[in-house]
């Protein structure tokens, strides 16, 4: 991974309203223990990833959005692999932060991931 | 596993808040990778009681989505502000965040959302907004 290396992201079907993520999508859950969970897009094409996350992992995703490395480090977030559940698995580590912080980074996310736009998306495979 | 999910429930997209109550009347627990618990029947019947009297139709309706907790989270983008309510629909409080995302000035406040004068500075902030995105 390098800074311009880009991080994947399943979103959730409950975290779309009129096809746009709540930033909820890039905050951690209490569950999370602060980490959140992503493929490491050099390893892993988002078709895959999302191939991976639903027929291999069993749950369900909209579809792929990513936030580059760089994207990370800019708002004070380590980023580490985490190959033990599967070998593309890396995550984005969230310090100890207020709910106002933790609300200001996942914005952030969820902005560049917007900008961004979708990386895949089931409905529009051919 | 719950596989119902808000956006498939609701093919014609519509920010109708009593529409998107609805939808998240259906989720079950497990919503979220088999985490996420369903909001209360009785939180959501508050919610959207107090939300259809204390917010003026003359405002953007919010993207309403569930949160893992059980709660309602309630979401705008006006211009370039990003702004949320984070809602507890059985302790009737809410967290209130909004970013300006060019600049990263940001903003957060807890509410009540029991008392009227709370939910008169809610829409008081998010007039704001408008005027300042236009």
């Amino acid at each position: 991974m390098n800074t311009e290396s880009i991080l994947l992201r399943q979103i959730n079907p409950s975290f779309l309203r009129h096809g746009i993520p709540t930033a909820q999508a890039f905050m951690p859950t209490r569950k999370d223990s602060r980490r959140l969970s992503m493929y490491d897009g050099d390893q892993i094409a988002p078709r895959n990833a999302w191939k991976h996350f639903t027929e291999q992992l069993g749950l369900v995703s909209s579809g792929v959005q990513g936030v580059t490395v760089g994207e990370c480090h800019s708002l004070n977030l380590r980023v580490s692999a985490d190959p033990e559940p599967f070998p593309e698995h890396v995550v984005i580590e969230f310090p100890a932060m207020s709910r106002r912080q933790s609300e200001l980074t996942a914005k952030a996310l969820v902005d560049a991931a917007k900008r961004r736009g979708w990386l895949f998306q089931p409905e529009f495979e051919s | 596993m719950a596989r119902e999910s808000i956006d498939a429930i609701s093919p014609v997209h519509t920010l109708d808040v009593s529409v998107q109550v609805r939808d998240l009347r259906k989720l079950r627990n497990g919503w979220l990778d088999g985490d996420g618990i369903a909001p209360s029947e009785e939180g959501l019947d508050w919610f959207e009681e107090k939300f259809k009297k204390e917010f003026p139709d003359q405002l953007p309706r919010p993207r309403l989505y569930p949160t893992p907790e059980g709660g309602v989270r309630a979401e705008w983008t006006i211009g370039r502000f990003d702004a949320s309510l984070d809602i507890d629909i059985d302790a009737h409080s809410g967290f209130w965040h909004v970013l300006q995302l060019d600049t990263g000035e940001d903003d957060a406040r807890d509410l009540s959302l029991d008392v009227d004068t709370e939910w008169a500075w809610l829409n008081d902030q998010l007039g704001k907004l408008l005027r300042v995105a236009k």
